[in-house]
């Protein structure tokens, strides 16, 4: 075996800017009033002389395809050993960062304001120091090793409540008569993989949850969120070198709140306080880790590939029945005059300080918004039949990372790590983009029991393409643990 | 307000007996070679005013309602000032310890069919005589349980309450689903047709401490969604991690402390993490997962941020009588089973198969690897599955529904709830996210109730099928699940002002 180089950096992306900056996450806009943390861009480098691989993580909602191959351009021309499809960086999920996608679906129905810092602009600004961050990490490198642990952490919940009419709401009310349950589950299991310098001290760790960070989500500061915290913390712990990149493992349907308990014995995770708990819960988990024996030869080996997975499709009757619908809603409130009571409404719960969501996702507008975006995509399946991605597929030692651009459902997930030969299963969501932006991908009861995160508005591929991606992920982590064993059938 | 009084006690419930003891929870008995961890009961009664009520947690795998009603029976002949309608039992479902089931044999409730060719080769020599039968050790165990729930009568002083919340990485959902629309529990998830699991699981740990006059901590409620399984396939006697859990909390707050298990709905819970297949923890179906999951729970609750202690907290206690519509078998499902019962005894009796059932069994075992060991797909089995859809199609009208006791109690901002299922996660979910308490104690296997009550399954879990989601696993649907969601939280939300 080959010795393995490691190297870390990391670089900060808060906006340097005296425009206002509007923070990215919601159906409204947010402007930001001040700095709770600042944003990181962290980047971890991996070479074993025959193969390599750069990651980084955003403390960012989410970015697009453009971004990730600009930066991963960017990078390879600074440091020409460097592979572009050998890179893959993902975002945290933070609500309260700035935007880096001009194609996102609520910029385009919101105005543009000039004095705000544009997601052109912080894009220009971001993508150099996101792919200098990579090669410093590269330039970085170090002969080292891995450790690989196991932990656990009460971080993340499904967020989607069913009712008894057969439909589902984000956040919704859990007292209702009509309850009958939660949609899915949760996973309490942190996966975590350290890296070592020659003389065995932690030097830096992915910390694998499945669970955004995302209980800033409604306020109005820049904030890295939980995430963000826990690498501070860190820090404290082993030293102000220490780097932690925090990867999403399959959570679409996931948040921080448990809606069973609906607050009564925890923080809402609506607020700053919840950001401190969750941190601590992570730190603890690092702390009370089982580890496995270091290596510092592990096999290496990586697939770059571009999947394309069917767009989830509209039927005929749906397309008609929306227009008819759309028809209805726009003749008893224009969009426009919608949007500006959604806002309004938004604002005045937003005052009134209590636990979050503070936008309706049942409101008219966002009703007039669901059934516009079932038409544009009955209009184009058929010219635009898929979605196209890049998927990074690692092995080091005894462990797999894959990548997915999506806001997965936790079932994908699960499925995937069950599958996987590896000893641990590093599923990383939110990574790399797509050619459309890719939205959630939810299991089929989300698809069928619809509201926020099931609907088509929410995403282009459903659980048809779900279980494609489940599939090529195993088969793709299982050739790079290849022993001659046929998976069973 | 009233003053809060408070009074605890615990007793060993380990056999006292030169006979063999078999060991209870699964289709075959085991004779246990040793003792791993002493069985006990704990018990704890609360008194305000002019209401009470007391209750006890067994190291058992159940809760047969012949057993309650004669523990209650008994505590009436010893203490009068105990009204017995006032005490719910329940167990921590370990599968390692006797049965308490008064009725059945030494192997299992079918004389015909349980009997020493089911045990390992090296047990069928010993006499039926020097085994002990589960009518003794009812006896036995019937009077410790009732000397215990006095004792913590009498025990009783003032004292107050603070409930806590934590987490712990205990229980999982062990039930594995496939494309073909069927469920099996501890199916390999390794399979490409496995397409996720039935249901989530909970991390939430609810705690209730009781603390004496001085402020001092005396005792522990400790509820969580998952039975205390992890040697259920030993033979060893072993109070499991509920069991460990309890000795350590000793050790960290006084050997005078005393903690109480209950399990919230679990019934589709182990402790086992299918979807990392044991690569990153122990298997928990040995004696290192005791260790283990005992010491998350001892953290858990060493860590709990306590709340204010409330020496005289609204008080509420009673019991109501649920009753519960049987699930039933269609008339086709009953044909149909008919035919395959036929087709099966036709292969391979009753008797015989259980014993190959049996013979499988034990030698998966010598395997030493993780469980479990038998398997609900054999032909046994399936002979089972289909005879019990018989008798229910056969006795669904005679007796359409399932009644049992249920106790329902508030005390300052927490509500209590028992019912004597193997409730499925789902439904506790409901009753948690629907109650007006802050906190809600859900106890399943309490009680018992007029039939084996068994496992209550979810809508998927019944649409799924397999071992825990069919009608030879237990006597209510999802019809009836959601039915006792709906009176739980009436109950419930009737002491909290609505």
């Amino acid at each position: 075996m080959k010795e393995l180089l490691i190297g870390w950096s990391e670089a900060d992306i808060t906006p340097q800017t005296d425009k206002k900056i509007a923070l990215y996450g919601q159906y409204y806009a947010r402007t930001a009033t001040g700095i709770h943390s600042p944003l990181k861009c962290v980047a971890a480098a991996f070479d074993s002389g025959e193969e390599q691989f750069i990651t980084a993580s955003l403390d960012l909602v989410n970015f697009q395809q453009d971004l990730h191959r600009k930066i991963r351009a960017l990078a390879a021309s600074m440091e020409p050993e460097i592979c572009p499809e050998k890179i893959f960086l993902n975002a945290i999920h933070t609500h309260t960062g700035p935007s880096a996608t001009s194609t996102g679906l609520s910029d385009v129905w919101r105005e543009r304001d000039k004095e705000v810092l544009s997601p052109e602009e912080y894009i220009e600004y971001l993508v150099p120091i996101a792919a200098q961050t990579l090669a410093d990490a590269w330039h970085n490198r170090r002969k080292g090793g891995i450790l690989r642990a196991f932990g656990n952490a009460r971080i993340g919940h499904c967020r989607r409540a069913v009712y008894n009419n057969g439909k589902a709401e984000m956040y919704g009310d859990t007292t209702r008569s009509d309850f009958i349950g939660m949609e899915a589950g949760e996973d309490s299991g942190v996966e975590m993989l350290f890296t070592l310098d020659e003389k065995g001290k932690k030097t830096g760790m992915f910390l694998n949850v499945a669970c955004p960070a995302q209980v800033m989500e409604a306020t109005c500061r820049i904030s890295s969120d939980f995430a963000g915290r826990t690498r501070e913390l860190l820090k404290e712990e082993f030293g102000p070198s220490f780097r932690t990149i925090y990867q999403i493992s399959p959570a679409g349907c996931q948040s921080p709140r448990d809606l069973v308990r609906h607050y009564a014995t925890e923080p809402d995770f609506w607020h700053e306080d919840g950001v401190e708990v969750l941190a601590g819960r992570l730190l603890e988990a690092v702390r009370k880790a089982d580890f496995s024996t270091p290596e510092y030869s592990p096999e290496l080996k990586h697939t770059s590939l571009h999947v394309t997975l069917p767009r989830r499709r509209a039927t005929y009757p749906e397309y008609v029945k929306a227009k008819e619908e759309l028809a209805r809603l726009v003749a008893v409130m224009p969009e426009a005059e919608a949007f500006r009571e959604f806002c309004k409404e938004t604002h005045a719960k937003e005052a009134l300080s209590g636990p979050g969501p503070y936008d309706s996702k049942l409101h008219h507008f966002v009703l007039i918004k669901n059934q516009q975006a079932l038409i544009r995509r009955y209009e184009e399946q058929d010219k635009d039949p898929f979605l196209g991605f890049d998927m990074n597929v690692v092995r080091l030692g005894d462990i797999a990372i894959a990548t997915n651009p999506f806001e997965l459902y936790l079932y994908y997930g699960q499925i995937i790590k069950a599958r996987s030969k590896a000893l641990q299963t590093f599923l990383v969501q939110l990574a790399a983009g797509g050619d459309h932006p890719c939205g959630y991908l939810p299991s089929p009861d989300g698809e069928r029991f619809g509201g926020y995160g099931g609907l088509i508005i929410n995403g282009q591929v459903g659980s048809e393409g779900g279980y494609q991606l489940a599939d090529i992920t195993v088969k793709e982590i299982n050739r790079l643990f290849e022993d001659g064993k046929e998976e069973k059938a | 307000m009233n003053k809060l009084f408070i009074g605890w006690s615990e007793a060993d419930i380990t056999p006292v007996t030169n006979k063999k003891i078999g060991l209870y929870g699964q289709y075959y008995v085991r004779l246990a070679e040793k003792i791993h961890s002493r069985l006990k009961v704990t018990a704890a009664a609360f008194s305000s005013g002019n209401d009470h009520f007391l209750t006890a947690g067994l190291d058992n795998v159940g809760m047969p309602y012949a057993f309650y009603e004669s523990v209650c029976k008994r505590v009436a002949e010893l203490e009068k000032e105990i009204d017995t309608t006032k005490i719910f039992l329940h167990a921590i479902h370990t599968h390692s310890a006797p049965s308490i089931n008064p009725e059945a044999g030494p192997l299992g409730s079918d004389p015909i069919l349980h009997c020493k060719e089911s045990l390992r080769e090296e047990d069928r020599k010993i006499p039926y005589e020097d085994m002990l039968t589960p009518a003794e050790y009812s006896a036995f165990a019937c009077e410790k349980v009732a000397q215990a729930l006095v004792e913590a009568w009498r025990n009783r002083k003032e004292g107050g309450i603070a409930r806590a919340f934590g987490n712990a990485r205990i229980g999982h959902c062990r039930r594995a689903v496939y494309s073909d629309n069927t469920a099996e529990m501890y199916g390999d998830t390794t399979r490409k047709d496995f397409i996720g699991m039935e249901a989530g699981e909970d991390s939430g740990v609810d705690m209730l401490f009781t603390f004496d006059k001085e402020g001092k901590k005396t005792g522990l409620i400790l509820n969580v969604a998952c039975p205390s399984q992890d040697m259920e396939s030993t033979y060893q006697v072993s109070s499991d991690f509920a069991g460990a859990t309890r000795e350590k909390l000793q050790k960290e707050f006084g050997s005078d402390f005393r903690m109480i298990y209950e399990i919230s709905p679990a019934g589709c819970q182990s402790p086992r993490d299918l979807v990392r297949h044991y690569a990153t923890e122990p298997d928990f179906w040995h004696a290192d997962g005791v260790e283990e999951l005992s010491n998350r729970l001892l953290h858990t609750v060493t860590k709990a941020e306590i709340g204010k202690i409330d020496y005289e907290p609204a008080f509420e206690s009673k019991q109501v009588t649920v009753s519960l519509p049987r699930r039933r078998v269609s008339y086709p499902d009953y044909l149909k089973a008919k035919a395959e019962l036929a087709r099966l005894l036709a292969i391979q009796p009753e008797k015989e198969a259980f014993i190959a059932f049996c013979d499988e069994t034990h030698a998966n075992e010598k395997k030493d690897g993780h469980g479990p060991y038998d398997d609900k797909k054999h032909h046994f089995s399936l002979i089972k599955i289909e005879k019990a859809v018989l008798v229910r199609y056969e006795n669904q009208d005679a007796s359409p529904v399932i009644t049992f006791p249920m106790n329902v109690i508030r005390m300052g901002e927490i509500a209590i709830a028992t019912n004597p299922f193997e409730l499925y996660l789902y439904y506790g979910q409901i009753i948690k996210a629907r109650s007006k308490a802050k906190q809600t104690f859900l106890v399943q296997l309490c009680n018992g109730a007029s039939f084996h009550a068994g496992y209550l399954p979810s809508p998927a879990g019944e649409r799924f099928g397999g071992y825990g989601g069919l009608v030879v696993n237990g006597q209510v649907g999802s019809d009836g699940g959601y039915k006792l969601c709906d009176d739980t939280v009436a109950e419930i939300n009737k002491m909290f002002g609505e």
